[in-house]
């Protein structure tokens, strides 16, 4: 058995457990400056792998529809230019489809139910 | 407390009635879940908007420049549409920042205890939330733009008397 006098951790024992600690407190204030950062540059409302943000299969789900993708090589023809217009118009429509996203009543008083 | 008072003054003058306050406070859990739907739903329509811009911006736009100027075919005009769109969509995006973190901040602030707080942070968010529209807006209005520009050019190019078939 160890004697009253004699030390908890050797010298090397201490320094080891004192570097450990020193690296679990390094990484929580690494994650901590990282996730200020995350969250200050707005990264946070955009990253559409965020916990809770929205699943995989509504990102599926709203993005599956895009398929326009036109080519930056070859000739280019008159058919090549109907075919560009076409492609914008079915994205500009869609957008008009959408043209009430963020409008103002989904916090107007009546949705919020508040009598202004 | 602040909206015992029939009417509580902010800041830009407005003003907010008693009756206002207290429909706040004692819906505020309601009110609280409509928040957070409406949030998520904002997640939806940012993903599902950002998707048709990127690809405007990056499969369609740079796209058709880079082969027109491949092409000898460069169009200054186009060529103006696509950094235009390309700035708005950055607009759109911090816009969309900013009145996340505003509606963050109404979500946070406590309803029932705070409801003159929550009605001036409420305010903020419903102005954050008119710019990422009036950005919604103004990108919608550029690629209608953009259609009409790249008919004009289609009809410049091919329909000149003399160039009737030329490139096809």
């Amino acid at each position: 058995m160890a004697s009253d006098d004699e030390p908890f951790l050797k010298p090397g024992g201490r320094n080891l457990l004192l570097l450990c600690l020193a690296g679990v407190v390094m990484a929580f204030v690494s994650t901590g400056i990282s996730l200020a950062i995350y969250k200050g540059t707005g990264d946070i409302y955009l990253d559409r792998s965020r916990p809770g943000f929205i699943s995989d299969d509504e990102t599926h789900d709203v993005t599956s529809e895009v398929k326009e993708n036109f080519s930056s090589d070859g000739e280019i023809t008159k058919d090549d230019l109907d075919e560009y217009a076409k492609e914008i118009n079915e994205i500009y429509e869609r957008l008009e489809s959408s043209k009430d996203a963020f409008s103002e009543k989904a916090l107007s008083g009546e949705t919020l139910g508040i009598d202004e | 407390m602040a909206f015992l008072s029939v009417t509580t003054s902010f800041a830009d003058d407005e003003t907010v009635s008693y009756e206002t306050l207290s429909d706040i406070s004692q819906n505020c859990s309601s009110i609280k879940l409509q928040l957070e739907r409406t949030q998520k739903e904002d997640a939806r329509l940012r993903v599902y908007l950002g998707t048709q811009y990127e690809t405007v911006s990056t499969n369609m736009m740079q796209n058709l420049n880079l082969r027109l100027v491949r092409n000898n075919l460069a169009n200054a005009d186009l060529s103006i549409q696509q950094t235009s769109f390309f700035s708005e969509r950055e607009r759109f995006k911090a816009d969309f920042i900013g009145y996340s973190q505003e509606m963050d901040k109404l979500i946070n602030v406590d309803c029932r205890a705070k409801p003159d707080k929550f009605y001036e942070q409420l305010q903020l968010t419903r102005k954050k939330r008119q710019d990422v529209y009036d950005s919604t807006y103004r990108l919608r209005e550029l690629v209608q733009k953009h259609y009409k520009a790249v008919n004009a050019y289609k009809d410049e190019l091919y329909n000149k008397p003399g160039t009737e078939g030329e490139g096809q």
